[in-house]
């Protein structure tokens, strides 16, 4: 027996397959406890996933928004009932001259009521991005001051240590020179001394 | 993609007076686009604010934190406005925007270990159940309802980033297979085998404590841990 992969069982878990194929696999099911079984272990999981209610936090945007809508519709509706009123009292010429007025006025009050909520919202995002952006520029400032200020610490000690080695290298070749003048000084006594003790004989015999 | 509270405020009776000023999200996003339109944006964050809150809550389990990813998915989305393809869905990009979002939250968290592990992370799983069922039996229906509620988050939440991210959008938002194919970028087999596997794993963590209609009086702790894991 043939049976459908779970990818096919998913859209038919969906309803997201077309009539016959749908009865296709109702057919199926029939005749296949296996795959019964497996879509009725599917079915519980669905059902229970539907246990998570929220809070419905969209009611909230929808009454935000809606607010609004019925306040002007209230002041719609007074406008539109003295605008019935006064028609009645008017020339039919007048009355679409008031009504045409009415139509204007609320769209336009509509317009501005559209306008004041859409900038109210952008002002508190543009306030919260400003304070995000002047958070980070100042620990921008402070990471950057601490890291100059390692920077002349390090090269301070840098300098420090190495004139510290250019001290002792003057040092020691100072030694040797000292040293050596004084080797030269004795030797050079040394020399005179031997040539004093060397005794005057005759010249030496050259051979003939 | 027009969200299932807009439909039912088209229903009512200004339904008209609202059409009149209506705009499609596209049209809306292309003012935004071009523009910088305040009030297409504003339009836009009315629209969609409620359905990205519930992705975000359903998605990290906390609805204060699902509050500022709402918050933090319509700043990226004005200040990747320009990044917007005209010819594709702003639903789409929308929700991808915010799983996106969503997830790097999810891997925050879990780098300072505020959540237990996905799916390998069985014992983190179980502890979570425990703690969950260990309270008290409610005697009231709401109460019962609350709890079970709460372990079916908190099986959620054991799923992987992936796996959520499909169930969430198919069961709890209703896109389409297709819809979800397209905001994942992946092939729609591969979206409904996820569904099929996430659906698998939820059924064996919540099987021992909902099967029997209301909580057993929630107590799992006598369960074996195999049940509880993933």
């Amino acid at each position: 027996m043939n049976h459908p992969n779970p990818e096919t069982w998913m859209s038919y878990l969906y309803d997201e397959l077309k009539s016959h194929e749908r009865a296709g696999l109702q057919a199926h099911l029939q005749t296949c406890p296996d795959c019964a079984a497996k879509l009725a272990e599917w079915q519980a999981a669905q059902k229970n996933l539907d246990a998570w209610r929220l809070p419905r936090a969209a009611q909230r945007t929808r009454v935000a928004f809606a607010a609004p809508v019925f306040k002007w519709a209230a002041a719609a509706a007074i406008l539109l009932c003295a605008g019935f009123w006064e028609g009645r009292q008017a020339s039919a010429a007048a009355r679409v001259e008031i009504r045409q007025q009415l139509r204007q006025e609320l769209a336009q009050q509509f317009h501005a009521e559209l306008e004041r909520t859409a900038s109210a919202t952008l002002a508190a995002s543009a306030e919260q991005t400003r304070a995000l952006l002047a958070n980070y520029a100042a620990a921008f400032e402070t990471k950057r001051i601490a890291d100059n200020t390692a920077i002349v610490s390090a090269l301070d000690k840098l300098g420090a240590q190495r004139f510290a080695d250019y001290l002792s290298l003057k040092k020691d070749v100072d030694t040797v020179a000292v040293n050596a003048a004084a080797g030269f000084r004795s030797t050079e006594q040394q020399l005179v001394q031997l040539a004093d003790s060397t005794p005057a004989g005759p010249p030496p015999a050259h051979p003939q | 993609m027009v969200p299932d509270w807009d439909k039912s405020m088209q229903a009512n009776r200004f339904a008209s007076l609202r059409s009149f000023f209506a705009i499609s999200d596209e049209q809306a996003m292309w003012r935004v686009q071009t523009q910088a339109d305040e009030a297409a944006f504003a339009q836009l964050v009315r629209r969609w604010e409620g359905p990205i809150q519930r992705l975000c809550t359903r998605m990290t389990g906390d609805a204060h934190r699902a509050e500022d990813l709402t918050q933090e998915t319509f700043a990226r989305v004005f200040a990747k406005r320009k990044d917007y393809q005209p010819n594709g869905k702003f639903s789409t990009w929308l929700w991808r925007i915010a799983l996106n979002l969503c997830c790097d939250e999810w891997r925050r968290r879990q780098r300072r270990q505020e959540l237990p592990l996905d799916d390998t992370g069985g014992e983190a799983a179980a502890s979570v159940l425990d703690r969950l069922a260990a309270r008290e039996p409610a005697p009231d229906e709401s109460l019962e309802g609350q709890e079970r509620g709460a372990l079916v988050r908190g099986a959620l939440m054991q799923l992987s980033e992936t796996h959520r991210a499909v169930l969430v959008l198919r069961h709890y938002e209703n896109l389409k297979f297709r819809e979800i194919a397209g905001v994942l970028e992946v092939p729609e087999g591969t979206v409904k085998s996820r569904m099929a596997e996430a659906l698998a794993k939820m059924s064996r963590l919540l099987k021992p404590m909902l099967a029997d209609g209301p909580p057993r009086n929630l107590n799992i702790q006598n369960q074996p841990k195999e049940n509880l894991t993933l």
